[in-house]
């Protein structure tokens, strides 16, 4: 099939839609994981905007470096923008793993379930876009990564329609004797603080 | 397969194991903390950092930090002494990372009793920490700066 017929533009315009679609899951996710009371932490929102940037410029240096066999150019774009976009969606959910982690965020919930299936998601697409991005098309071994690409998709489907079936762990709460601990050692910390400041003055 | 493809299986065979280290290197800390949600016992002592104890209590036997006396009718020590006493600002990180593990051994406790070996670990903490009484001041060195090494004493006191 010719690529630059209109049917391929239209496919294209599928591809960005469904890149920009994946980068908008994967925001709304970061916004539910990192600022649930709608208030970026400083620290998270400095480190996660270089570490997008990072991800870009490392996912943009992926994708220019394969040297594809004979290919319309509609066709090089598709593939090499497949390998871009799961390349950094690679690259951000290691990110978010390793930010909730350090941040000690919870990771178990119904949100962090569809960020492993797409993170899964996202790794496989990268190894089969990296044949895709060397292989010539129509051939059977292109195809096939396609279609390892396509079962990959159902299985991910599969999993997040049982894990969000199934209902989120509740979240744990302090136990009563620590909250009064915890109490009465602020109020001695409040009252401690008044006295220091009246010193000072 | 040519030149440029060769880096490029390369690049991606640094990337993928640079993703899947660092991606495995955080599931399993994560995982850790799960089951350790406020760290294992040794972990916690080893977050301790020792303070030089008798200038916390010289501060604390300053008359202006009793409950029961009008500071504006005693001689209190001056903010400068006191700073100079905390060790300054170290003094303070210090102490702030001491309070962090505090508030984890709160909710280590429960685990400890049940252990069964309660004042064995506390021993522990105070030899580790230095939150103990004066019994072994006199064998480290004096002064106002936070010191690295712990106390070597058995006191008992909280």
């Amino acid at each position: 099939m010719d690529r630059n017929t209109p049917t391929s533009s239209h496919i294209l315009r599928f591809a960005i839609l469904d890149h920009v679609l994946q980068l908008s899951v994967t925001h709304e996710l970061a916004r539910d994981v990192f600022c649930p009371t709608g208030t970026w932490a400083p620290d998270i929102r400095k480190g996660f905007l270089i570490l997008v940037l990072a991800s870009l410029a490392i996912a943009l240096v992926l994708a220019c470096l394969p040297s594809p066999p004979e290919k319309t150019v509609l066709g090089m774009l598709l593939d090499r923008g497949n390998l871009f976009s799961s390349a950094l969606q690679c690259e951000l959910f290691v990110g978010m793993i390793a930010f909730s982690s350090t941040a000690n965020l919870p990771w178990n919930t119904h949100v962090a379930r569809i960020a492993q299936g797409l993170g899964f998601y996202s790794l496989i697409g990268l190894l089969t876009e990296a044949g895709h991005n060397i292989l010539t098309r129509n051939t059977m071994a292109y195809e096939s990564l396609t279609y390892v690409r396509m079962s990959t998709y159902l299985i991910c489907s599969t999993y997040w329609i049982v894990m969000l079936w199934l209902p989120a762990p509740a979240p744990q709460e302090l136990p009563e004797e620590a909250r009064r601990q915890l109490f009465t050692l602020q109020r001695r910390v409040e009252y401690d603080l008044r006295k220091l400041r009246a010193l000072k003055r | 397969m040519t030149i440029h493809n060769i880096g490029f299986f390369g690049f991606l065979s640094v990337f993928l194991a640079s993703i899947l280290g660092i991606g495995t290197h955080y599931y399993l800390r994560s995982r850790r903390r799960e089951l350790y949600p406020y760290g294992k016992w040794e972990e916690l002592l080893k977050r301790l950092a020792p303070l030089d104890h008798q200038n916390i209590e010289r501060i604390a036997a300053d008359p202006a930090a009793q409950l029961d006396q009008d500071i504006h009718s005693v001689e209190a020590m001056s903010p400068q002494d006191i700073w100079r006493l905390l060790g300054g600002m170290r003094g303070i990180e210090v102490m702030e990372k001491n309070c962090s593990v505090l508030v984890d051994l709160v909710f280590l406790r429960p685990a400890m009793v049940s252990g069964g070996s309660t004042h064995r670990r506390a021993t522990s903490v105070e030899r580790a920490g230095g939150w103990s009484g004066t019994s072994a001041v006199s064998k480290r060195p004096r002064g106002p700066d936070v010191r690295r090494q712990p106390r070597q004493n058995t006191s008992t006191r909280r």
